[in-house]
């Protein structure tokens, strides 16, 4: 249907947008596929024989630099600290926000603007203006160089979005399907809990996933919390091999590799659940939701 | 098995009143019609019975029994949605088995009420499909299928065939009826079809805006309608009416509209409230009037509608060439042959003539007059 | 949880349909307002006092690092670099988005896997984000001096995050993680464009540029400002980027405000001054939201004639959040 001069036009952008996306990715793995001596010749060489040996090296697997060996075992557990936090924070995080958004996009009462406006305000602060009160309450409270308060902040970050996200999805699920299961004999959490959330599974599935890469991405409170402790998750990990960090010569090739692979569960989860992500309204589910 | 009372009762949303003063007694085991048009308060009216809303005031019994504070869940009634409203993620079979799951019922008599339940309504061959597998009427039959499965003292219906096609709202009509009389419950039964309740009320309640017009058997609601607009709303095709005034002349009452005079019925003129004002609506029923005889009026043939086993004919009284015409609707034999524009006479026979008081009310036939 | 809690509900048959949803509305906003405003309030308080880590000694100094903050070259400089790195960043993410979701509204084969692709770099953390522009931008390996050296065009080495051009580089890089998300804002609103319009325009012999400016756009408008907000509000705010990416450098050339935060507290332990510098940090923040809030309800109302039920700063300021 489109003029030939349009095809063209299209195919480009397509490419454009393609190279856009991936040229980031791509560079960063030729380059954990490298040796450190390879690549300081430079990243746009021809590399004939890639080498996994940067990822075994994580995984604490083959002859590792002596002046690496403890890094590259501190990403390995970062790894499994990361999991450690942002799935329960996922989970609990969904779990209110099925709550919340259940009620705010279901019900009427008092306050309701008010309570929805003060729970998103919240979202606008920076977070560096109260990293200096949780680090002094949490370390009083010892709960700084554990998961506990790092797990804390996530929660309260993402509960405000993820009852955003669910208000607009209960909202815009046909009311007479609760109301029937009112009927057939359910209270109103058991309405919830075998019509709705069933119903809104999409909308929660990439709720859950919004959640839990909001928790496995975050740098600063991740940094002030847990850095340097047994309990440091990825990206302050990644940070300590990184070439701004002082005091360290920078193994780049590891840094590659150490990178691509915290990379590795966002991307699976964004791709798996792309469509359920970019379906949900994220933006302004008020239009989509009759009242 | 329960009475349901509705007592005064009042439904706002905001400014819009959605039912105004509402009071109804339903029967134990009756088979009640709430009869309106679009956006009149019926399902408002069916939500407070089952809990779903509540009213502003006023109160809801069963049996005498307040039930404000039981939420719908406890109430003992089922209902079914005019959306339908059949689980998308649960089958066919499972959907009917929800109330018994959520009562905790013992899993082989669920089973069995089920089967019955589908057998019932001969959906037994759907039950392991999807909702979105089925065509409308399937769909309405699992609705049904899902409320009948248990024996709830009431039974709310919100326009359960509204998605149907003619012929299967037909059928469906019937089995409903039928299964009132099986089941022995209290119906409540919403509907904005005319033939629907006619044909299976015992008793209608003709609802506008959120306020009762009337409330009787169907009989009564089509031959002595209580104001304009049960009138208006009841018969099909509607009554036809003609605004006029009284005259007098030799000492003769006559009723004069446009195109139109009819001699008054004996006793009309007694009532004591109509001295001074002269203003009437008259009402006939296209069936009741006729074409030919004693000529009350002449009117011009505007079109013909013939539905195979009658024909109806509009007429106008505003002569032949007027454009968009008042139109009086005459139902006469199917064989009879009119062209666009003839001359006709037609006559209004007394004994099925009504009219009405400009504000509505009807003023004959008299109230309890046979 | 849910059937433990249906029980629950059963034994209170009373309770209302406000008052159920009020309690737990309550509850999770309680929670959160607790969890949040408790530390700002603290803060506050720590704003006020002058620390010595030394001798762990604190004594009350009132606005004094209010008044000293207002006074110092190196806040202006960081506020300036802040507002610049967010003014590019939303005209990058703008153009880039709505570039993005152009192409995807398009039906071609592969669109699908395209529309996942373009999705991956919003799923990538800042800190690997930054990881990736390295890799391209390094002036030994890089990618960028790799294929454009060879052809001439840049000497061998050069620097690409010079003190000029740092704040683009890493503003570019900001784009292509949160680009992704107005790209599907814009998606999702071009899909609503009523297709006969384009019709009827072509009927019109109206041409693509005419189509685009006439049709697409006024249709979009909201969705833009959403974007605007959205990017704004981020880049603000940010703080992983940036420390991942330049840590501010070179010199202070990408030392934005939250960055200069940082130092305070952690290289120079000025409490006192960085709590107050905080504050700061929340009014503009707050401003430049509120403006957006007063056009984008303004804009609502217009285009729309929804009423504003709940505040119309809502969706964008929950959109902001999308971000992860
Ligand atoms: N949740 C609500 N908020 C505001 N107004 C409402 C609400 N529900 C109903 N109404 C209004 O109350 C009136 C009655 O509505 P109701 O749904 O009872 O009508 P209905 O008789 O069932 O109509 P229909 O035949 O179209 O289903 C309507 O004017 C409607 O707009
Ligand atoms: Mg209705």
């Amino acid at each position: 249907m489109l003029h030939p001069r349009q095809q063209v036009l299209l195919w480009t952008g397509a490419a454009a947008v393609a190279l856009w996306s991936l040229i980031p990715f791509a560079g960063t793995i030729w380059a954990s596929l490298m040796t450190e001596g390879q690549l300081v010749q430079g990243l746009i060489q021809w590399n004939d024989r890639p080498t996994i040996s940067n990822y075994l090296a994580i995984f604490g697997i083959g002859q590792v630099s002596a002046v690496f060996g403890g890094q590259a075992e501190a990403i390995g557990r970062a790894f499994v600290n990361s999991i450690i936090v942002s799935v329960p924070v996922a989970a609990v995080g969904t779990a209110i926000s099925i709550l919340g958004g259940y009620a705010f996009g279901r019900y009427r009462f008092p306050f309701k603007n008010t309570l929805l406006f003060t729970l998103l305000t919240t979202r606008v602060l920076p977070p560096i203006a109260v990293i200096i009160p949780y680090f002094v309450i949490f370390a009083s409270l010892k709960m700084v160089g554990n998961p506990w308060g790092l797990m804390l902040v996530y929660l309260t970050s993402v509960v405000p979005l993820l009852t955003w996200v669910l208000m607009g999805y209960f909202g815009s699920l046909p009311i007479d399907l609760e109301r029937a299961a009112r009927i057939d004999g359910c209270s109103r959490l058991g309405a919830l809990w075998h019509v709705m959330i069933p119903l809104a599974s999409p909308g929660i599935a990439a709720a859950f996933i919004i959640a839990l890469l909001m928790a496995w991405n975050e740098l600063l409170f991740a940094m002030v919390l847990v850095g340097g402790s047994p309990w440091e998750t990825l990206s302050p990990a990644l940070l300590g091999l990184s070439p701004n960090m002082p005091g360290f010569r920078t193994v780049f090739v590891m840094f590659a590799a150490a990178s691509i692979l915290s990379t590795i569960p966002p991307l699976i989860l964004a791709l798996v659940f792309q469509r359920y992500i970019t379906g949900l309204n994220l933006a302004d589910p008020l239009t989509s939701q009759r009242d | 098995m329960s009475a349901v009372t509705i007592d005064n009762v009042m439904k706002t949303y905001g400014d819009v009143v959605a039912v105004d003063s509402l009071t109804l007694e339903i029967n134990n085991k009756e088979f009640v019609v709430l009869l309106g048009p679009s956006g009149c308060g019926k399902t408002t009216t069916l939500n407070m019975i089952a809990g779903l809303d509540v009213p502003t005031s006023g109160h809801i019994r069963f049996d005498g029994e307040s039930v404000e504070h039981l939420p719908p869940e406890k109430r003992d009634i089922s209902m079914v949605f005019q959306s339908i409203a059949l689980y998308p993620h649960k089958s066919v079979y499972e959907n009917i088995a929800f109330p018994l799951r959520m009562a905790r019922g013992p899993k082989r008599e669920i089973d069995s009420r089920v089967r019955s339940a589908a057998g019932l309504l001969r959906i037994e061959a759907l039950l392991d499909r999807k909702p979105h597998q089925l065509s409308g009427g399937q769909r309405q039959r699992v609705a049904l299928g899902r409320a009948v499965v248990r024996d709830p003292s009431v039974f709310l219906f919100d326009e359960p065939l509204s998605a149907l096609d003619a012929k299967l709202r037909v059928d469906m009509r019937v089995e409903i009826k039928k299964l009132h009389e099986r089941l022995g419950a209290t119906f409540v039964y919403v509907t904005h079809d005319q033939v629907e309740a006619l044909t299976m009320a015992d008793r209608i309640a003709v609802i506008d805006g959120g306020r009762l017009q009337q409330y009787a058997t169907p009989d009564e609601i089509y031959q002595r309608p209580a104001n304009l607009i049960v009138a208006k709303f009841v018969g099909s095709p509607s009554m036809n009416f003609v605004p006029g005034r009284l005259i007098e002349s030799a000492g003769k009452w006559r009723f004069a509209g446009e195109g139109l005079e009819v001699s008054l019925p004996e006793g009309l003129l007694d009532d004591p409230h109509r001295s001074g004002r002269s203003e009437l609506i008259l009402g006939i029923r296209p069936e009741r009037a006729a074409l030919g005889g004693t000529a009350d009026g002449t009117g011009w043939v505007y079109a013909t509608e013939p539905v195979g086993s009658d024909l109806f004919v509009d007429v106008t009284f505003d002569g032949p060439d007027t454009i968009d015409p008042r139109l009086f609707k005459i139902r006469t034999r199917p064989d009879l042959r009119l062209r666009s524009g003839e001359q006709v006479a037609v006559t209004l026979p007394l004994e099925h003539l009504y009219f009405f008081e400009p504000d509505g009310r009807r003023l004959w036939p008299r109230d309890g007059a046979a | 949880m849910a059937a433990a809690g249906a029980r629950a509900v059963h034994g209170r048959a009373g309770l209302s349909d406000s008052q159920f949803a009020l309690t737990i509305v309550g509850a999770v906003t309680l929670f959160n307002v607790v969890v949040i405003i408790l530390p700002l309030i603290y803060s506050a308080w720590i704003s006020l006092y002058e620390t010595n880590v030394i001798l762990r000694k604190e004594h009350f100094v009132g606005g004094k690092h209010f008044a000293k903050l207002l006074a110092d070259p190196a806040v202006v400089n960081a506020i300036t670099i802040s507002l610049q790195f967010t003014a590019i960043s939303v005209v990058l993410s703008l153009l880039i988005g709505l570039g993005i979701a152009l192409v995807l509204n398009e039906p071609f084969p592969g669109r699908g896997v395209l529309r996942a692709v373009v999705l991956l770099p919003w799923a990538v953390s800042e800190v690997v984000t930054a990881t990736m522009w390295i890799f391209i931008v390094n002036p030994t390996f890089g990618g960028l001096n790799g294929i454009l050296a060879p052809l001439g065009i840049v000497s061998p080495s050069f620097d690409w995050l010079s003190e000029h051009a740092a704040i683009y580089w890493v503003a570019i890089a900001f784009v292509w993680h949160i680009a992704p998300l107005g790209a599907f804002f814009f998606l999702a609103a071009l899909q609503t464009v009523p297709a006969d319009l384009y019709r009827a325009a072509r009927i019109d012999r109206a041409g693509a540029v005419a189509r685009f400016f006439h049709i697409t756009l006024p249709h979009i408008k909201y969705v833009v400002l959403i974007v605007l907000v959205v990017v704004t509000v981020e880049a603000f705010r940010g703080f992983d980027l940036m420390f991942a990416f330049t840590r501010g450098g070179p010199g202070t050339s990408t030392q934005i405000f939250p960055l200069l935060i940082f130092r305070y507290t952690f290289e120079f332990s000025q409490y006192g001054l960085a709590t107050a510098a905080s504050y700061l940090l929340i009014g503009i923040a707050l401003i430049l939201t509120t403006t957006y809030f007063i056009v984008l309800t303004y804009r609502r109302k217009e285009t729309l004639r929804v009423k504003a039920t709940a505040p119309a700063l809502a969706p964008a300021v929950a959109a902001e959040g999308a971000r992860v």
